[in-house]
This record gives structure tokens, sequence and C-alpha cells, in this order.
């Protein structure tokens, strides 16, 4: 922390006598190689070291060697990564002084509002970021990243939380949650030990309404009581909760259970281990998250937070970030660089946004966890 | 004669600071403030200086916390039990029937301790896994014919893993205890007409009990704290004790004031455990004051 | 009559060490026997064997004719009073008295009185009740015989019992000790490594050396007619004179002079004593007259022995004088006087007497 703030101190030196913010955008020639545009690009963008230490709290697969590395080289910064476990993990650690140490962030569409309203994260001056434009525009378009007229959050990648199942265990391909409460899967399932968990039931429920999103995360206390008990009846179907992305692959790949709600991120990297993981969005949809990048309203070394977000926004940095995740990335421009099946996962987020309810931070939250923990705790 | 009385008072006074500031630095202020904290407001998320009893109605009045309370002091009794059935025997042999490289063996007992935690808990994943070690050897014998699952995610799996963790923690007491059992008081008591067997009831025992207590404190108390085994070898049913409850109120729900309340019931109840377990040593050892007593050991929780 | 005790041929080895050696010894019932020697010597090894502690390599130890030699401590009919006394802390003073009968089930309304009998013996009776803990080391003494004596055990087994008492009480104990025997009768197999000790409170005495008795015999035996220079040496205070054996004349042996040998008689001879091997003449400090080297031979002491020396040194130590000498060949000789008796000064050539019947011939 003492070198972050050091080195916040010399940013801030620099900073004084020229911005390192860019009035106009670094042109390439594109290869169609992403690495080797990255490290073309980064040269320009960093001419000289910037120095210093940037802290991150972000979720899994958000800080990937692949693309932090060749930042780190070229401009002279080190990145300290924290993973965080869920949305309410991250606003608790802001809350509780982390917005003090800790520079950038990557909130899903939940946790953003969240910390806007609690003045935990700063504006972001879009002029230091002239790709800022290249971003999907439906992406920047959400309500959720902004507050008086300012805007916090660069759009970085978003994605479902899809139902995962081994293909070889499990036959018929599921098209609905209800799988999860089929007698031939229990004890064989996982979910995440968090209150998305209690949003997949009441989306099974049918508690959710297509035309207003929010009811979901503000279910009246009837609805609660349905989802409670449901939720009590997948309890002893239920294997082992999760709590990171690597719990989940190494229950699978270890056999202990076949299916189960996670992220797109687990079936990429199951896949890429030659797992036959499959995942599916059930008829009764599903919830997602869109995640940008903000500011921390005591960020430092706002210089190489700037360069950072600035290479978050191009397309080949968005084309490392899908081959690491398979997330969709918020830059349509990084399609360029991909095969033509992989571009058919990118989708835009004003189509996508129809089959799924992104994420919302309601404002019975304290209560789903209670919740949460009632159907977790002993009986 | 004056001045040397009040020399001597300084001297005390300056000497007894530094460990009274320890304590009320390190102990006594953190605790004022998790106290004065469980009696704040949560309101909108935010945390208002206003005094309520809120928390500890909800506390008492919602079954989930007592009921996490009581299934964590279960496990805890149980880890307790097997922690003591394992590390009294074998501390005994270390103490009385070995003679040749015994500070050898007792590193042996000890060494797991400086193993990683996760990677012990690590271990027992692949050991009770469906595709695990032991599974696969029950099967490959045929004693069974599917694989287990009650090994590894439950309370069971919790229960083990504690008692790996902490039988060291109960052994180290118990040992040093038997181990300070001049031998000629066994000499004595066979001397007079008592077998082993006596010998170890009327002498071995009685006078082990301020390490027994110690070493089962120890185990009740660190068990009933614990957050990660629940977290990585805990399933459907086993997933919550009540640190991972406090947990989640501090770090997940930001409910900082139900979370100090849940805290300061638990340190209540760990003050209550100690006293009791003083107690009993105090009984055990006649004329009051025990060699090891538990509060030489207890560290706060 | 059979002894009470009786050990034949018994032998410890701890590995490639032997405490023991092949002991052989007999006590007699109600004899005060006492294990005397230095450390190492293999006295306490001797008694943990009776006790049953240890188990024998080799030999037999009968009490009361049977051999106890394979059967445990507890079936054993002997009781030991340990040297840090092995008080059980955990319980009373009375509880601890009370132990050996309750653990042999003697009858609950017999242990009461018996207990109360016993410690009034070591007149401990107004400390029932207390922890040993609270107790002087001189009392907590008194309850580890206390302990032992309850069960009226027929050999009382004590290891260095007043070792860790001060002298003064050390002195009252080793009365109490002895009068407490004499009036019980049990047979006591006392082990300690003070010499004094054992002349004062023995009947007999076994002084061990090596894993061996080196002697066995009453005090006065010990004293008188030591065995071997090892016990002249061990027992009491003497002085060691170098001497070589006349082969002509086996009652003469010759010591060094300031012109060349001396011609001295003895008329006591240890076994082993021959010509051609390192000889010591021993003569007791007390036994030595010191007078003026003018002086007049004494008349009528036909057996007189005298020899020239030097004063070197005069300690005064109340009753007595003790004056350092040294003889020719620079032997150190220790005399004692009474202060009453005519002072020399340092430095002073003196003859030093004694009658024949005092020097003892002893080899290695």
């Amino acid at each position: 922390m003492l070198g972050a703030l050091l080195a916040g101190c010399g940013g801030g030196g620099s900073h004084s006598n020229a911005p390192h913010g860019l009035a106009s955008k670094i042109a390439i020639t594109a290869t169609g190689d992403a690495r080797a545009d990255a490290a073309t690009y980064l040269k320009q963008l960093c001419p000289k070291p910037i120095g210093g230490e940037l802290n991150f709290m972000v979720w899994e697969g958000y800080t990937d060697s692949v693309f932090t590395a060749p930042f780190e080289r070229a401009c002279g910064v080190k990145i300290n990564a924290t993973y965080m476990g869920s949305s309410d993990d991250l606003v608790a650690k802001l809350r509780a002084g982390g917005s003090q140490t800790i520079d950038l962030v990557s909130p899903s569409s939940d946790a953003i509002t969240e910390i806007i309203q609690a003045g935990l994260a700063a504006a972001l001056d879009t002029t230091r970021l002239p790709s800022f434009g290249d971003l999907m525009a439906g992406f920047r378009a959400l309500p959720v990243a902004r507050s008086g007229g300012k805007t916090y959050g660069e759009p970085w990648a978003f994605g479902p939380n899809p139902l995962i199942y081994d293909s070889t265990k499990v036959t018929p391909r599921p098209v609905s949650w209800a799988v999860f409460w089929d007698d031939r899967y229990k004890g064989r399932i996982s979910v995440q030990d968090d209150i998305a968990t209690l949003y997949m039931v009441a989306q099974y429920l049918g508690l959710d309404d297509p035309k207003d999103p929010a009811k979901l995360y503000n279910l009246s206390d009837a609805d609660l009581d349905k989802v409670k008990a449901k939720a009590m009846e997948l309890r002893p179907r239920v294997r082992k909760y999760w709590s990171t992305a690597g719990d989940m692959t190494q229950l699978f790949q270890s056999g202990e259970i076949v299916l189960g709600e996670g992220w797109p991120l687990m079936t990429h990297q199951l896949r890429a281990v030659k797992f036959p993981a499959a995942e599916v969005i059930p008829n009764e949809g599903t919830t997602a998250w869109a995640d940008h990048w903000v500011l921390t309203s005591g960020a430092q070394n706002l210089d190489a937070a700037y360069a950072w977000l600035e290479y978050a926004a191009q397309p080949f940095t968005q084309k490392m970030l899908a081959d690491v995740t398979g997330y969709i990335v918020a830059n349509p421009g990084a399609r360029a660089y991909m095969t033509p099946e992989q571009a058919t996962g990118q989708h835009d987020i004003s189509e996508y946004g129809a089959h799924v309810n992104f994420w919302q931070w309601g404002s019975k939250r304290d209560k789903y966890q209670e919740i949460w923990n009632a159907v977790k705790a002993a009986q | 004669m004056d001045r040397v009385r009040t020399n001597r008072r300084v001297k005390t006074l300056v000497a007894s600071a530094i460990p009274v500031t320890w304590v009320v630095v390190l102990l006594l202020v953190p605790y004022a403030l998790l106290l004065i904290q469980s009696f704040w407001r949560l309101r909108n998320g935010t945390l208002t200086h206003e005094l309520t009893t809120e928390n500890y109605r909800r506390l008492f009045g919602t079954s989930l916390y007592p009921a996490t309370i009581l299934y964590s002091a279960g496990v805890a009794l149980r880890v307790t039990v097997f922690s003591l059935l394992l590390a009294f025997p074998v501390a005994y042999v270390l103490a009385f029937k070995v003679r040749k490289h015994k500070t050898l063996l007792y590193m042996a007992v000890i060494i797991p301790l400086w193993v990683s935690y996760v990677v012990r808990a690590y271990a027992w994943k692949i050991i009770l896994g469906q595709q695990g070690i032991l599974n696969g050897l029950l099967m490959s014998m045929g004693i069974i014919r599917t694989p287990l699952t009650v090994l590894l995610y439950s309370t069971a799996a919790v229960v083990l893993a504690l008692t790996h963790i902490y039988t060291p923690f109960t052994l180290m007491p118990i040992y040093a205890v038997l181990d300070a059992i001049p031998p000629a008081l066994k000499e004595a008591s066979q001397d007079l007409y008592a077998n082993r067997w006596r010998t170890f009831i009327h002498v071995i025992l009685p006078l082990s009990l301020p390490g027994v207590v110690a070493g089962c404190t120890f185990a009740f108390v660190l068990s009933m704290g614990d957050f990660l085994a629940p977290q990585l070898l805990g399933g459907n049913d086993s997933a919550l004790m009540v640190s991972n409850l406090v947990w989640s109120l501090f770090g997940v729900a930001y409910n900082w004031p139900l979370g100090a309340a849940v805290s300061v019931v638990m340190l209540a109840l760990t003050l209550v455990l100690l006293w009791v377990a003083g107690r009993v040593e105090a009984r055990g050892s006649y004329g009051g004051e025990a060699r090891a007593s538990v509060t030489d050991y207890a560290a706060p929780v | 009559m059979t002894p009470i005790v009786e050990l034949r041929g018994l032998t410890k080895r701890f590995g490639a060490f032997t405490a023991l050696d092949g002991i052989s010894l007999a006590v007699a019932a109600g004899e005060f026997l006492t294990v005397l020697g230095a450390s190492g010597s293999g006295k306490t090894t001797t008694l943990r064997l009776i006790a049953g502690f240890d188990l024998a390599t080799e030999g037999r130890i009968l009490i009361e004719g049977a051999d106890v030699a394979a059967l445990p401590p507890f079936k054993r009919p002997v009781n030991t009073v340990f040297q840090q006394y092995a008080l059980f802390p955990h319980m009373s003073v009375r509880d601890n008295v009370g132990y050996g009968l309750r653990m042999q089930r003697v009858p609950h309304r017999e242990i009461g009185p018996r207990v109360t009998e016993a410690l009034e013996m070591v007149q401990l009776g107004p400390f029932a009740e207390r922890a040993p803990r609270q107790l002087s080391g001189g009392q907590q003494q008194r309850v580890a015989l206390a302990r032992a004596i309850v069960n009226r055990p027929r050999v009382l087994l004590l290891d260095e019992p007043l070792g860790a008492l001060d002298l003064k009480l050390r002195r009252a104990m080793q009365l109490e000790l002895k009068d407490l025997q004499s009036k019980l009768g049990i047979t006591f197999i006392y082990v300690t490594h003070d010499q004094e000790e054992a002349l004062t409170m023995s009947d007999r005495v076994a002084l061990m050396r090596g894993g061996r008795i080196e002697q066995l015999g009453a005090p006065r035996d010990l004293y008188d007619r030591p065995r071997s220079r090892y016990v002249a040496d061990f027992i009491g205070e003497t002085n060691l004179l170098p001497a070589v054996a006349n082969d002509r004349d086996p009652g003469m042996v010759t010591v060094a002079g300031p012109a060349g040998p001396i011609p001295v008689r003895v008329e006591v001879r240890a076994d082993g004593v021959r010509a051609g091997i390192p000889l010591w003449l021993s003569v007791r400090p007390e036994s030595l007259s010191v007078v003026a080297a003018a002086a007049p031979a004494a008349s009528g002491d036909g057996a007189g022995n005298s020899l020239p020396a030097t004063v070197r040194e005069i300690v005064y130590a109340g009753s007595v004088v003790k004056l350092h000498l040294a003889l020719a060949d620079g032997t150190t000789i220790v005399a004692l006087r009474s202060p009453s008796d005519p002072p020399f000064a340092s430095g002073s050539s003196v003859q030093l007497r004694w009658p024949a019947s005092q020097g003892v011939l002893v080899a290695d």
C-alpha cells in the first residue's frame, strides 16, 4: 500500500507536467495478430514508462497475463490483482476502506450502481479515452454506469449465467432449470454460494417479469418465501456450493458433479482441457452481467489507470480477453481478429438483453443474503 | 526507606505498563469497539451511530443464527472428542514409552502444523472424493459398489479435517503435562501396590487433567471458530459454520452491526467455556493452583 | 536363620554398560544395612532391582526365601522412600499415606486409624489435610516415610532419603530414622553416598565400587580394617604413605625418609598385600602424635614408629587443630592435635609417631 502511495506521488509529479491522457487516438496498422498489434500499440501508448503500481479488484480471468503482462512491460506499471468472490464481496471491500487502496475494479451491472451511489467511484474523463466511442453503443448506453450526467464505467465484457453440464453424462440436452430437481442428478449438482442462486430459483418459478427486469431483484416477501422453499428442495440435491471458477471446474473434473449454474469462463476453461462441457440458457431465462472498469474514488496513479483503460478498450486487447474467458467483449472490432467460429459467439448487447435479465442491485439485498444463509445453514 | 519503596513502585508501574498497554490496545479496545458496533443500526446499507438492540433481537429471533451456533458447537464437540482420543495415547507413549529420539518423534507429530492448512484440506479432497483414493480402495476390495458420497462435502469431512488439524494442538499441552510427571511418581504408585492400570487411573490421569482440559479447550474453541474447513470440505448441509456466517455478514452483506452481535455472542460463549475449563482444572489439582493451566495457553478468540 | 533379603550373583547391564556386576549379599531381619558408594558405583541400581523398578539381567533376589526377581514392584513385599519423596501432588497428606492401603484393598475402617497412627509416628498428625506442596522439605520427607511404613513392610528401601535436606536437619533425621527403625523392627536397606551417615546409622555397611561390593562389614571394621586403599580413603579421613614391603620381615615396610628409606613396623595387613606391587600405609590423622624433632623416643612403646616431617600449615577447627605436614618425599600428611597441646610454628621440623597397631598396610 505504501508502494502504491509512493507510486501515486510519482505519477502525480509527471501528471502536472504533461497529462498522459491522449488527445487523439493512436492508429496502428492492424496485422490480424492481436499480440503483435498490442505490442505495436503499447510502444506508442507508453513511449516512456509511466511507472508505479495499479491495484485491481476484479473477477477471475480479468487480469490474465496474456494481456496484462505486455502492458506492465511497456508502461512500467506493476499490476496487483485480487479476485472478488461476488458483487457483495467487492462492495463490502470498497465500503470498508478499499476505495482508498484499490485503483480499478470491474463491477457487474448490480454492484456498479451501488458503488456509484455510495460515492466509492470516480467519474471518468472520457476525453482521456479517445477509443471510448469504439465500444458497443448499447453497452455504453446502459443506465447502470451513469449518474448525474457523468459516466463512471468503461464497458468491458458481458455474458449470461448459463446452465453448464457434462454432455456425456446429462442427456438429452437440458432445456429447463427443472433438471436441477431431477432425481437422476441428485447430489451431482453445484450452484454458486451466492444470492445469484436465488435469482435462478425465482426464474425457474416464473417470478421473473421480462417487462420489468427489476422485479427479480426486489421480490415480495411472499415470493421470497416461495423461492426459499424451492431452494430448500434443491439443497439436498447439491453436492457442493462453489465460490470460485476453480472450485466449479474442479468439481466437474473430479467427477463430483455433472451439472450446475456457472459462468461461461468455466465452460471455456473446461473445454480447454478437453472436458466435454456444454452450456445452455434454459427456457425460463437466466440472469446476466455486464462488467465495466470503474475508477475508485481514491484511485492513485491516474496516468497509469487511464493508459490501462484506453488499452483495455482496444480490439486486440478485447480479442485476448475473449480468448481467455469466452465472454462477449465490449469492442465489436475485436471480431476482426477472430475466426468466424469464435465471432459467432459474440452478440450485440441490445439483441442479447431480450433473452436475459442483467443483474441489478435490489433494495432487499440484505434479506436475500439472510435467506441464502438460511438455505445453507444446517436444519 | 520511603524513597526505596516509591522507587520500587515506579519500577513496578513501568514494568507493568508494557503488558497492560498491549492488552488494552490489542484486546480490550477492539473488543470494546466490537461491542459498541453490535448496538449500531444499519440503515440503507449505511452504518448509523444510533443505539439499538435490534441486532440481538434479530440474532435470537431468527433460527438461522442460534441453529448455526449450535451446529458449530456440535462439530467442535466431535472434533474435541476425536482429537482427545487420538492425542492422549500418542502423548502417553511419547512421554513414557519412548526413550530414544523422543524430540524427533515429538517433532514428527507436530510437523503437520507447519503444512499449510489449505494444502491439508486439498489432500483430504484427493483422498475422500468419489474418484478419490479411499473410494477407489473400498471399491477394489469389493466392500462397496458405488462410491460413497458421504466421505467428502459432508459434516464428516469437516470433522475429519478439523480433527486432523487440531489434534496436534490437543497433543501439545497433554504431552507437556505428562512429560513433566516425575517417573518416580509412577514408581511410587507401583511400589505402593498399584498395578499399571490403577497407577494410570489414580496418578497419571488426575495429574494430566490440566493438559487434557487445555488441549480440549484448544480443539473446541479453534474448531468452533473455523472458517475454511466448511468452505472447502462442507457440502449442502455443512458449508456454514458460525465463522462463515460472521464473514458473510461482514464481507458480503456489509451488516457489521449484526456481524458484531454474532461475534459478541461467540466471545461470551468462549469466555464462559474458558472459565468452566479453569474451574475444572482447579478442581483437578489438590489445593488449587494447577501446574499447567488452560489460561496459560488460551489465546483470545 | 534365613536372611530376609538375599542377593545372588545380581547383575544389571544397560546396553554395554555394566551397572551391577554379580553382587551377592544377605541381609538379616531387623538389620540396618547401608549401601554406600560414590555416584555410578551401583548402589541405587541395587535398590531399584530389589524394589522391582528395573529388572535384573542376571541373578536372583530372594525376599523371605522367595525369588521375586521377575515380579513387578506392586507384587513385592517391600516399600520405598524416594530421594525426592515422590509424593502425589494431587492428594492430601492423608490420601498420600493411605494410598498403599487403598491399593491393597485394606478395609476402609482400618485405613483411617492406621494412617493417623503412621502420621503421629512421624509427628505430622496436624498436617493430614495439607497438600504436600504446603509442607517443608523435612515434613515432606516424613510423609514419604509414613506412606511407606504404614504398609508395615518387612523391608524398607531408602534411596538417599536425606539427600535434599540441609546438614542440621539431616543430622536430626538420621537419629530419628535410626530410632524409628529400632522401634518398628523393620529391615532397612539404606542407600547413601555420605560415609559419615553410613557410619552413624548402620549395623553393617556395603561399600560399592564399579558395580561390585568392595567391602562389607560393621562400620568399625571398614574404618579400622579397610580391605583396600579405596576403602581406607573413602571411609573417614586417612593418610596414605607409599610403602615398600620387606621381603624378609613381613612385619616391616619402608617409607621414604630424608636420607633414604626408613623402616616402619606394621601389625595389620589387608588381603592381597604382597611384595612387588604398590602398597600404602594408611594411618588415621587421630592416630598420629606430633612431637618436636629433638624429643626422645617414647619409652615403653616398643612397637612405636617415627618419621621426620615439616609443618606446613596449622588450621584451627574449634575442638581440634589440624596440622598439615610434609614428608621428605613431599607426601602431605594430616594430623589432629588438641588445642591445649603446645603449638608448633609453620616450617618447624617435627617427628610423627604412631603405634604399629594403628597402621594398616593396603594394596590398590
